[in-house]
């Protein structure tokens, strides 16, 4: 089943990408930020098992499975410090955290 | 002597080098000292004569590049040195007995010295500024012999008042000279020719005419010479007799080719009004000092009038005849002054110079009294005396001068005859007074009053030379002066064809006028008179007032004085005024300079710093925006970096 | 006639990944977003089928559909007062990071369309599970007990850190 080329995927990845990062950079709320996060992750997954199907040892699928577990971890903690955020400052608009500003 | 420049060195300088030596050896050594200069110079002088006798002496040198001052001594200078030497010598002798007990004494030989020093620097001077740089120095010293007791104000106001009116005539000198040597270009006496009549020459002419009026003592500047009659005795006769006032004389002499018709008219007028109204004011006066300086005066009006009508060579007769007969009259007068002195040492409220405490003289001053008879007879123009002849040149020059001039000339004419009989008027009234009639003071013979060398000596040697036989030969004849043919090469003024009637009349008209003056003042004033003198007092009547006070002219003085007083207030009070305004407003116009200044270092300067500072400002407020604190602006720089690098390796 | 069914396949699921994220990009509505989420990564997990890669699609639908999401909606719903703000959220600085998302997709592409790879035709790995297991264990045993105790701190680390405070 090597009809669909590699690019084709790769394309897709990079798609993934650039719109989590536009929505980063954009969505003025916290969790709408995660979302992009969780989806530039799931972009570059989706180039290291894309390359892995050349690979006998498929090390780009266990690496994968390796980031998803870390994407697990990383959403729990930066949930609990916008819970945080949200009990002291009572919002969650990133923008209203700018204490380190000049 | 080989060389002529050491030789007029030392005749000139040995006076002021023996006066210097007087001086440092202090007053108990005068009687020794106070000839040193004299008598050695005096041969000089003699020797001087011989010298210039082929040819001149003249000595150039040079003064500043372009420019050379020189010396000359041709036969007038010598002669007319030789003259100074000789009286003054007479004075050094004389001033010896009449100082004898003055404890300056040997301050006065420095200053008699100094003064006969600087009259042979005049003397022998070639150009113009050597001059008149004399012509100061002599006025200088005249002024420190006259104020020489200048411990007593009045004696000292009296020098300063002679030397500030020589001043004040020395201006138009100044000028005179000035034009002479830059304009005209005619420095040097020895080499002047005759220029045509511009109003330069004029004013050059009218000038050093001013000059000599100055010096010589002639209207309008004759105030000082009564004045100056403050000083010794023995200085009236050196300076005011026979040297200093005939300064005046010897320049119009000397620049007698650049003087126009205009200049020389000018001058015979103001020396006949001169010997007119000094004759009159002589009449009046009680001071024995007084009458001899009015007539002096006059005597110089005569002179000036000579060469103001081209008679000039017998103005130099006369001044020669003058000198000898004038410092006769002077010393005899001092000789009398200082009997009284010695006589009423212990009055002080006695002037021994007043006529009216004089009389019955001749009996206890008999050689004073013969000099004095010989000298005034002289003046009065008696023909037996060489006053007559040196007068008679001038009278008749006078005379034919206004014949050929004009009839408004003969004003002229008949002032120099009225004063030729007043003249002897003044003069027999004179030794009348002192020597004849009953004494108005107890007079008795004293002890040492003429001694021989001191006093009998000079006074009879001047007395001699007063009678005819040492001028000429002839007694009547007024151009027989023997020295004639070496001083002016027998280039005298004579009659032009047709004319010589006139110098007979003078000579006529002469005689008469000069015996009538004297019979007449020995009618008015005769010995049985005498005592009645005694009691006049100051004319009252209005042409004896104007006589008495010498026509007023240190009144006249006074007046001028208070003139420029006010122009000096005047000008003052203008540089207070403007001047002082127009600083005020420079200052103020600084100050508002300076404030302006200030705004625009305070606006512009500092607005230029602002702005710097403003612009720092606003591009550190542009990059602080980067951080904002604001976790997605500082994402999205970071893209903007890392697009760059990607981009950059892209490409 | 197979090839035609896998690209149909593909672009299908590949639509159900692309499509959910341009929704999330345009609306506000934060609950919609997170679920438009999860669809799309069920089609990253269809994707990763179509890969033959079928260990990480069941791993990807286990923890990121099951546990993430719901840690997601968790969150939203404890942040939120629903009663003032509900639950839309706009966005702000569009321009600029669109530009620079727009530049850095245009970049990728590029680079990925010139740079000619190409997948091998090697036969796929049969026993993928298996396989997997023994490198985890084998080969990257390190990371896998490292990651074993990060899960446990970030466990730990997280019920703290959202534990509500004695002060209140």
């Amino acid at each position: 089943m090597t009809a669909i080329p590699l690019t084709y995927y790769l394309v897709v990845a990079a798609f993934l990408l650039c719109a989590g990062l536009l929505i980063v950079l954009t969505k003025k709320n916290a969790i709408m930020v995660l979302i992009g996060i969780e989806l530039m992750l799931n972009a570059a997954n989706l180039n290291l098992v894309a390359f892995s199907r050349n690979d006998p040892q498929l090390n780009g699928q266990v690496f994968a499975i390796f980031s998803v577990v870390l994407a697990a971890a990383e959403v729990a903690i930066a949930l609990a410090i916008l819970l945080n955020i949200y009990r002291k400052y009572n919002s969650s608009d990133l923008d209203d955290l700018n204490t380190l500003e000049h | 002597m080989s060389n002529p420049a050491i030789h007029l060195t030392l005749v000139l300088l040995l006076p002021l080098a023996g006066g210097i030596l007087t001086y440092l050896s202090g007053q108990s050594m005068v009687r020794r000292t106070a000839l040193v200069g004299m008598v050695p110079g005096l041969i000089a002088a003699g020797m001087l004569l011989f010298m210039s006798n082929d040819s001149s002496i003249t000595i150039r040198f040079d003064w500043l590049p372009g420019h050379s001052l020189g010396w000359q001594v041709d036969h007038v200078s010598a002669v007319l040195i030789a003259l100074v030497y000789f009286i003054s010598f007479l004075v050094h002798l004389f001033s010896l007995h009449y100082l004898q007990h003055d404890p300056s004494i040997h301050r006065y030989f420095a200053k008699l010295g100094f003064f006969t020093t600087s009259m042979l620097g005049l003397l022998a001077a070639d150009h113009l500024l050597l001059v008149f740089v004399f012509w100061e120095l002599v006025g200088f010293s005249s002024y420190l012999l006259i104020g020489f007791w200048f411990s007593q104000e009045d004696k000292a106001k009296s020098a300063r008042e002679a030397f500030m009116v020589n001043r004040v005539a020395d201006a138009g000198l100044l000028i005179g000279v000035i034009l002479m040597v830059m304009v005209l270009d005619q420095p040097f006496l020895s080499e002047l020719s005759a220029v045509s009549s511009s109003p330069l020459v004029h004013l050059a002419g009218i000038g050093l005419l001013i000059g000599a009026l100055g010096k010589s003592a002639q209207f309008p500047f004759f105030g000082w010479l009564p004045k100056a009659m403050a000083g010794p005795t023995p200085v009236s006769a050196l300076i005011h007799a026979a040297t200093m006032v005939a300064a005046g004389v010897y320049l119009l002499f000397r620049v007698v080719p650049v003087l126009s018709p205009l200049v020389m008219g000018l001058a015979a007028i103001l020396g006949a009004v001169t010997a007119l109204m000094a004759a009159i004011a002589a009449l009046t006066q009680h001071d024995i000092k007084k009458v001899l300086a009015y007539s002096t005066i006059s005597q110089l009006g005569y002179m000036v009038l000579g060469v103001g009508v081209g008679a000039y060579q017998a103005s130099l007769f006369h001044l020669w005849t003058h000198a000898f007969f004038k410092a006769g009259l002077f010393m005899a007068a001092g000789a009398v002054i200082h009997y009284f002195h010695e006589l009423r040492h212990d009055d002080h409220e006695f002037d021994g110079q007043d006529m009216r405490n004089m009389g019955g003289l001749r009996k206890v001053l008999p050689v004073t009294h013969l000099v004095y008879l010989l000298c005034g007879l002289a003046l009065s123009g008696l023909p037996f005396f060489s006053g007559f002849l040196s007068k008679e040149g001038i009278l008749s020059g006078a005379w034919i001068w206004a014949s050929q001039t004009g009839l408004w000339a003969y004003v002229v004419t008949d002032m120099a005859f009225i004063t030729a009989f007043l003249t002897p008027l003044y003069v027999g009234r004179q030794i009348l007074l002192v020597f004849y009639g009953e004494p108005r003071t107890v007079v008795e013979r004293l002890q040492g009053m003429e001694p021989l060398w001191k006093v009998k000596l000079p006074l009879l040697l001047l007395a001699i030379a007063s009678v005819w036989v040492f001028s000429a030969i002839n007694p009547f004849n007024p151009t027989g002066w023997w020295l004639n043919a070496y001083l002016f090469s027998n280039d005298i003024f004579r009659a032009p064809e047709g004319f010589d009637y006139i110098e007979k009349l003078t000579f006529g008209l002469s005689v008469v006028l000069s015996a009538g003056g004297l019979l007449v003042s020995y009618w008015y004033f005769r010995p049985s008179r005498s005592q009645a003198y005694s009691n006049a007092g100051v004319p009252q009547t209005w042409y004896g007032r104007l006589s008495y006070r010498g026509w007023f002219m240190a009144e006249v003085y006074a007046a001028l004085a208070k003139v420029y007083d006010a122009l000096v207030m005047l000008s003052a009070w203008f540089d207070r005024k403007v001047i002082d305004k127009a600083v005020n407003a420079v200052g103020v116009a600084s100050v508002v300079l300076s404030k302006a200044a200030a705004i625009f270092d305070r606006e512009i300067i500092d607005g230029l710093v602002n702005l710097m500072a403003w612009l720092a400002n606003l591009v550190g407020r542009l990059f602080t925006g980067i951080q904002s604190g604001k976790v997605q602006h500082q994402l999205v720089w970071m893209m903007v970096v890392l697009l760059a690098i990607l981009l950059w390796f892209q490409f | 006639m197979t090839m035609a069914i896998n690209k149909l396949f593909f672009f299908f699921f590949a639509a159900m990944t692309v499509l959910p994220v341009i929704y999330i990009l345009f609306t506000g509505n934060i609950v919609r977003s997170a679920f438009a989420l999860v669809v799309s990564l069920l089609g990253v997990a269809a994707l990763y089928v179509l890969l033959q890669a079928e260990v990480m699609a069941v791993v990807q639908l286990l923890i990121y559909a099951g546990g993430i999401i719901v840690l997601l909606l968790f969150g939203i719903m404890l942040t939120r007062r629903l009663s003032e703000e509900g639950v839309f959220a706009g966005h702000r600085g569009v321009v600029i990071g669109a530009l620079m998302a727009l530049m850095l997709f245009g970049m990728l592409v590029r680079l990925i369309l010139g740079s000619g790879l190409e997948f091998e035709t090697a036969a796929p790995v049969t026993d993928q599970v298996a396989h997997v297991g023994i490198a985890f264990l084998t080969d990257h045993i390190v990371a896998f007990e490292l990651v074993a105790y990060l899960l446990l701190v970030a466990l730990v680390g997280a019920a703290f850190l959202a534990k509500k405070s004695d002060k209140a």
